[in-house]
């Protein structure tokens, strides 16, 4: 049964790329087959273990970058 | 302006006909996103505010000179750049990435984190440095997928086209990093 689902569909879920259909069938699967869920969980410590680092620029970096924008003297041109 | 309505497009074209707010905007919508996956790659604050600064600068200048000729989103065309200019740092450096030690004086941390106290700081470092050092074992072509997907969000089709390979084998690489960090977590009895 758990043959339905590849590893690389189990990743897709975690990472919520799976069709609403593919995630409910994958979700009660989890809940009814434990050698399936083990499998799932066993990506999902490591996805879940990932999730602290969020880090952002510099204020200044952004002033330097519109700064950069202001001074550009050449003239837009669209290009769609 | 309305900020979560506007798509990217829409404020790529606003900038194009000189709306510099739109740029702003842009910016600050992504900004946490690519911040994040150049920090990963290069893994140095001083040189991660660097690429950040010139990533965006090239932006400018392909949209100015109206080179900006991209079908895809403005997202993966922003990280692509970043990406290349972490791989050109290396080049020129031709060495490994360099690792910031926790002791060193780092006045962007002390900035960022001013209306955090000293523990919450501590605690955030050592979250980082072990994330950071787990990313850090896994071979460049996994690492590389873990960044784009889990740091900077990208959907494994964006990678897929970003990387030049299909879809199966960006995910087969995901596959093989997260195997391969959870060895790591079990052999060295990591408590995240």
């Amino acid at each position: 049964m758990t043959r339905d689902f590849t590893d690389l569909d189990l990743i897709r879920f975690l990472y919520h790329e799976t069709t609403q259909e593919e995630s409910k069938r994958i979700k009660d699967l989890a809940a009814s087959d434990p050698e399936f869920g083990h499998r799932l969980n066993s990506f999902r410590i490591v996805v879940e273990a990932l999730e602290p680092v969020s880090k952002g620029p510099n204020p200044s970096s952004i002033e330097i970058i519109m700064r950069h924008s202001r001074k550009m003297e050449e003239p837009l041109q669209a290009s769609w | 302006m309305r900020n979560q309505t506007i798509s990217d497009k829409e404020l790529l074209s606003q900038y194009q006909s000189g709306n510099e707010a739109a740029l702003e905007l842009l910016i600050n919508r992504h900004k946490d996103r690519i911040y994040t996956a150049i920090y990963m790659f290069v893994k140095d604050d001083y040189l991660t505010e660097d690429i950040f600064q010139d990533t965006f600068i090239k932006v400018i200048d392909t949209l100015r000179k109206g080179k900006y000729k991209e079908e895809g989103k403005f997202l993966p065309w922003v990280l692509r750049i970043a990406h290349n200019l972490c791989i050109d740092h290396f080049r020129r450096n031709k060495r490994n990435p360099k690792v910031t030690t926790s002791d060193g004086f780092d006045i962007f941390k002390v900035l960022k984190f001013a209306e955090d106290n000293a523990e919450d700081t501590m605690i955030k470092d050592q979250a980082h440095n072990k994330v950071r050092m787990l990313v850090d074992t896994l071979p460049e072509e996994q690492k590389e997928v873990v960044i784009l997907r889990h740091y900077a969000n990208l959907s494994f089709k964006e990678i897929a086209k970003l990387t030049d390979v299909s879809i199966n084998t960006a995910l087969g690489r995901m596959r093989y990093a997260l195997i391969n960090m959870r060895k790591t977590i079990e052999a060295k009895q990591i408590v995240l």
